[in-house]
């Protein structure tokens, strides 16, 4: 993992990058208990030498530095690497206010909680429903902070639809 | 917390499952991705992973079981 922050950070140097975060499971696992979880997504505002939506020039430069790829997979270290553009406001802010994490030594940005939250509400597949109720068992994660995403970003339908499944699964 | 939260939080204590997710959690994350890395190798063994992952990680795909 310490590898894929350096790239990043490279990347972010080199100008590609504006900023990154790491979302998705591995950004949960800072603050839930492990779970199986198999690459990184990492969500880019790109830079000016990138322009806004091409990933090709990233791609290249990865390909540069003697990285494998397979579609939309790059092989850094020992994980695969999905970068990807953030698709909606909700991650575009989730990577403005990403925590700074030391990972192997190396400062890399990580989702917080509450945006993860908010995302898995937002998309909503099965495994989002477990990760989602893992988060709100983690003390990092600030409710109130939550309550205004949900709100700003008017998830208020599919917190109460998580509710009500969590319910029916316990009854 | 939010109702839902706090019953969560309260059953989970009365099985003590809490503590040991609690513990868990906790973990650095150098040792944290190592547990994920070795549940992703079981899976992988078990050829349960999407075909790109076999590719991309130069490992040949098991016949799933």
């Amino acid at each position: 993992m310490e590898e894929i922050v350096r790239i990043l950070n490279l990347l972010v140097d080199e100008g590609l990058i504006l900023n990154y975060a790491i979302g998705g499971g591995i950004a949960t696992l800072f603050y839930t208990k492990p779970f199986t979880t198999v690459d990184v997504n990492v969500f880019a505002l790109l830079g000016p030498k990138a322009g806004l939506v091409d990933l090709g020039p990233i791609y290249a430069r990865l390909r540069d530095l003697g990285y494998r790829e397979d579609g939309q997979y790059v092989r850094i270290g020992d994980f695969p690497v999905q970068l990807l553009v953030p698709p909606s406001d909700l991650e575009v802010e989730a990577v403005r206010e990403a925590d700074t994490r030391e990972i192997g030594g190396n400062q890399g940005r990580v989702f917080r909680p509450e945006y993860l939250v908010a995302i898995y509400l937002s998309v909503y597949r099965p495994k989002d429903r477990v990760r989602i109720e893992a988060l709100l068992n983690s003390p990092s994660l600030n409710h109130g902070n939550l309550r205004k995403l949900i709100e700003r970003y008017r998830l208020e339908e599919r917190w109460t639809r998580y509710q009500r499944d969590m319910t029916q699964s316990e009854g | 917390m939010d109702p839902l939260s706090a019953r969560h939080d309260s059953e989970r204590r009365l099985t003590g499952k809490a503590a040991l997710e609690r513990e868990l959690a906790d973990l650095p994350i150098e040792q944290k991705l190592k547990m994920v890395q070795q549940l992703v190798k079981v899976a992988s063994n078990a050829g349960t992973l999407p075909d790109w992952y076999y590719r991309l990680m130069e490992i040949p795909k098991p016949e799933n079981r």
